[in-house]
C-alpha cells in the first residue's frame, strides 16, 4: 500500500498457537487458515507473513506467523483474532511490538484480548491512529457517516488532537476524492477510459486488479467498485446491443430494398425480352415471305419497335441475323456488303447477281476496279469466298458456286479446257472462234449446267471477244478454292 | 506510224481542246493514257525499229492494258473531252453508244459485211453505204471536227497498234487504218468504263 506520504509506523506481530490439544495436523490447518483470514483483511494482501516453527516430536511444526503491517491495521487484527478465538478458543500467544514497547498477551479468551485494544493502540501516536480510524471509515463506505464523523470526533477528543489536526488527517484519509459520489465518479470516469481502450470489451485479469488497486487508493470499496464495473459492463452492452439492432434494421431493410429493386429489374428484363422476343417473332414472320418486307409490315414493325422502345440500331441487328439465318449470312473479312448481291440471287437474277459478284470481289481486293490478277486471286479472303459461295449455291440449290466449280475441275482430273467446255464456258472447238464465247451469251438462267455461275469475269479484261480465261488464271483459282475449301479425300481409293 | 511526244501535258491537252484542234488533242490524249502503263524493257534498236514500236515504251493500248488503265485518268479526260466538245466526243459518249448497240448484236457472227454496230454509229468505217463493210478508215480521214457523229472520238486509242497487231487485224502494219475491228480491244476499254463508273 503506498497511498500517502504520510509516515504511518509499522507495528510488528507475532501470534503463535499454544494449545497443547492440537494434533500436528490440525495446527497446521490451524496456521494456514489464520495466515489466509489476516490476508483477507484490508491493507494486508500485500504482508509477508513469515511462518514461526517449534519442535514437536522430533520434527519442526509450524505453530505460528510473524509479520509487520502499518499502525493503523492494528484494530482490525486484533479485532479479527478476537472473532476466532470466539469462534474457536485456542490457546494463542500475541505479542505486538511498536519501536521499543512491547505488549505481549496470551490467552483463549476473547474478551481479554479485546482488552488489550485500548493499551495497544495507546502504543501508537494518536496521529496514526486517528488517521487509520479514518482510513478504515472511509473504506468501508467510501466516505464518512455522520455516525463514523461523531466517532471520529470522539476520538480526536479522546487522543488530544486539535481540530486542525483531525481534519487534515480526515483528508488524508480520504483521499482527494472526499465524497463517495466523487470517488465512484472518478472511478467511473477511469474506468470508462480504460474501457474504451480496450475497445469495450470486459477488462482482462490484470487491467482489473490494476482498476481495484485504483478502488483501493480511492477509498472506494471494492463492492462499489465492481458494481461500478458491472454497470459499464452492461450499459456498453446494452448500447452495443442497440448499435447492432440498428445496425441489423438498416441492413435488413437495405437488403429488402435491394431484393425489390432486383425483383423490379428481372421483371422489367423478363418483359423486355418478352417484347423484344416478341419483336423478333414478328421480323421473323415478316422477312419469311420477302427478303425485304412489304411496306405495310415494315410500317407494323416500326410501330412495334416505337411501343417497345427498342433502338432502330438494335432492330435493324436483328432483323439482319434473322435475315441471315432465313437468307443466308453475309460475313465479310473484308468489309463488303453482300447484302445486295443476296437479294439479287434471291430473286434469281442471275446476271446481275454475276456482276454484282464482280462488284464485291473488285471493292473488296482492287482499289482501282482493275481484273485480279494470279497475284490478287492468291489474297482472296477465304470469309468472303464462302459467303459467295453459299449464297449462290442456297439460291441456286446446289448448282452454281465456287465449290461447285471446284468438284467439276476435280471430276475433269484438273484439265483446262475439259473444264471450261463441262461448264460450258466454251462451245465445241470446231468453229473458227476455237469456242470461245461471248460473256453475254453465256446462261444466265437456272437451266444452266453444274458450276456453270458464278462466272469469273472479275479476272477478265474484256468480255465480248469471248470469255476466256487462261491456264494460269484457273490453277491460280482453283489453288485458292482448294486452300479455301479443302475437297474430301477420293472416295473408294479411287 | 503516228509520233507523239511523250511529254505532254494535261494543260496542253486543255489548250488543244479549247482550241478546237481535235486531232492534236486525240494524240495529246494517247500520249497521256500511255504515260500510265508500265514500261517493259525497252528491245534491242535492230527488233524496236522491225516492231514498229519506238524506244520510249509500248506504242499500244492492248486489252490488258486498256483493262488497267487509272479510272481517275479516264474521267478527267472524258470529263475534259465532254465539255470542250459539247457533248459530242469523249469515252463516256462512247461507251453509252457501245452499250445501247452491244446488246442485241452477236459477236460471234463478226464478219467484214457485219460489223459491230458501234463502229458503225461513230464513222469508224471506211465504207458505210449502201451498207457497211468492217474496213476501218485511216487515221487521217478521220473527221477531226464537231461535224463528225457521236463518239467518234477520241480515236487514236484504238488505231494506233504495233506491226504485228496491225496486220493480225488486216491493216497493213500502220494501225487499225484498213483492218478489221477487233472487239476485245474495244470491249477492254469499255468494260474498264464501266467498272470505274461503279467507283
Amino acid at each position: 500500500m503506498v497511498r500517502e506520504p504520510y509516515p504511518v509506523p509499522q507495528v510488528g506481530f507475532l501470534i503463535k498457537l499454544i494449545e497443547p490439544d492440537l494434533t500436528v495436523d490440525q495446527l497446521v490447518e490451524e496456521i494456514h487458515y489464520l495466515q489466509a483470514d489476516l490476508q483477507a483483511l484490508a491493507g494486508l494482501g500485500q504482508t509477508r507473513f513469515r511462518p514461526l516453527q517449534s519442535p514437536r516430536d522430533q520434527d519442526l511444526v509450524p505453530d505460528g506467523l510473524q509479520f509487520e503491517v502499518a499502525a493503523d491495521r492494528l484494530r482490525p487484527i486484533l479485532k479479527r483474532l478476537c472473532d476466532r478465538l470466539r469462534d474457536k478458543p485456542l490457546e494463542t500467544l500475541v505479542l505486538i511490538q511498536q519501536g521499543s514497547l512491547r505488549l505481549q498477551v496470551q490467552t483463549h479468551v476473547a474478551e481479554v484480548l479485546a482488552g488489550i485494544l485500548s493499551a495497544a493502540e495507546a502504543m501508537l501516536p494518536p496521529q496514526t491512529l486517528y488517521l487509520g480510524k479514518a482510513a478504515l471509515y472511509s473504506q468501508s463506505q467510501g466516505e464518512l457517516s455522520p455516525a463514523e464523523l461523531a466517532n471520529l470526533d470522539l476520538l480526536r477528543q479522546h487522543l488530544g488532537l486539535s481540530e486542525q489536526e483531525a481534519e487534515d488527517l480526515k483528508g488524508i484519509a480520504l483521499g482527494p476524492y472526499q465524497t463517495l459520489a466523487e470517488k465512484r465518479q472518478r472511478f467511473a470516469q477511469v474506468l470508462m477510459l480504460e474501457l474504451s481502450s480496450h475497445n469495450r470489451r470486459p477488462l482482462p485479469a490484470e487491467s482489473w486488479q490494476v482498476m481495484e488497486e485504483l478502488a483501493d487508493n480511492l477509498g472506494l470499496p471494492e463492492a462499489e467498485a465492481n458494481q461500478i464495473y458491472q454497470e459499464q459492463l452492461h450499459q456498453i452492452q446494452v448500447e452495443a446491443e442497440a448499435i447492432r439492432q440498428q445496425e441489423m434494421a438498416v441492413a435488413a431493410a437495405q437488403a429488402e430494398a435491394q431484393a425489390e429493386a432486383e425483383a423490379a429489374r428481372q421483371q422489367q428484363q423478363q418483359e423486355r425480352e418478352h417484347q423484344v422476343e416478341q419483336y423478333r417473332a414478328m421480323v421473323r414472320q415478316a422477312l419469311a415471305t420477302s427478303l425485304y418486307p412489304p411496306t405495310f409490315d415494315q410500317g407494323r414493325l416500326e410501330q412495334a419497335r416505337q411501343l417497345w422502345q427498342i433502338s432502330p440500331e438494335r432492330a435493324l441487328g436483328m432483323e439482319e441475323v434473322i435475315r441471315s439465318e432465313i437468307y443466308g449470312p453475309v460475313t465479310s473479312e473484308l468489309g463488303i456488303d453482300y447484302s445486295r448481291l443476296r437479294q439479287l440471287l434471291w430473286a434469281q437474277d442471275w446476271r446481275a447477281a454475276d456482276e454484282e459478284t464482280e462488284n464485291a470481289i473488285l471493292k473488296a481486293l482492287s482499289p482501282n476496279r482493275q481484273p485480279l490478277d494470279r497475284e490478287a486471286i492468291a489474297h482472296l479472303p477465304c470469309v468472303d469466298l464462302l459467303t459467295i459461295d453459299q449464297l449462290w449455291s442456297r439460291y441456286s440449290e446446289g448448282k452454281f458456286g465456287f465449290r461447285a466449280q471446284q468438284q467439276v475441275y476435280q471430276r475433269m482430273e484438273q484439265h483446262r479446257a475439259n473444264f471450261l467446255r463441262t461448264l460450258e464456258w466454251r462451245g465445241p472447238t470446231v468453229s473458227l472462234s476455237l469456242g470461245r464465247k461471248p460473256y453475254k451469251r453465256l446462261q444466265f438462267t437456272d437451266q444452266a449446267p453444274q458450276g456453270h455461275l458464278p462466272t469469273w469475269r472479275w479476272c477478265c479484261p474484256s468480255l465480248e471477244a469471248g470469255y476466256d480465261l487462261s491456264e494460269a488464271v484457273v490453277q491460280a483459282i482453283m489453288d485458292r478454292l482448294n486452300r479455301c475449301f479443302p475437297l474430301d479425300p477420293p472416295q473408294g481409293g479411287a | 506510224m503516228v509520233v507523239i511526244d511523250p511529254d505532254w501535258s494535261r494543260q496542253d491537252l486543255i489548250n488543244l481542246l479549247d482550241a478546237g484542234e481535235w486531232q492534236a488533242a486525240d494524240r495529246v490524249t494517247q500520249a497521256l493514257l500511255l504515260a500510265t502503263l508500265d514500261h517493259p524493257p525497252d528491245p534491242p534498236a535492230f527488233l524496236a525499229s522491225f516492231l514498229g514500236r519506238s524506244r520510249q515504251g509500248p506504242g499500244y493500248l492492248s486489252a490488258s492494258a486498256l483493262a488497267q488503265l487509272p479510272c481517275d485518268l479516264l474521267h478527267d479526260l472524258d470529263y475534259l473531252w465532254v465539255r470542250a466538245s459539247q457533248g459530242q466526243f469523249g469515252f463516256s459518249v462512247q461507251e453509252r453508244l457501245y452499250r445501247q448497240l452491244n446488246q442485241d448484236f452477236d459477236s460471234t457472227q463478226l464478219s467484214p459485211v457485219n460489223p459491230h454496230p458501234f463502229f458503225q454509229a461513230v464513222g469508224w468505217l471506211l465504207v458505210t453505204n449502201p451498207r457497211p463493210l468492217a474496213f476501218f478508215r485511216f487515221y487521217d480521214f478521220l473527221n477531226f471536227s464537231l461535224t463528225a457523229p457521236p463518239g467518234h472520238l477520241p480515236a487514236l486509242w484504238y488505231w494506233q497498234l504495233s506491226w504485228l497487231e496491225s496486220l493480225r487485224v488486216g491493216g497493213f502494219g500502220s494501225g487499225q487504218g484498213g483492218g478489221f475491228g477487233d472487239l476485245a480491244r474495244l470491249d477492254a476499254l469499255m468494260l474498264r468504263l464501266s467498272r470505274c463508273g461503279q467507283l
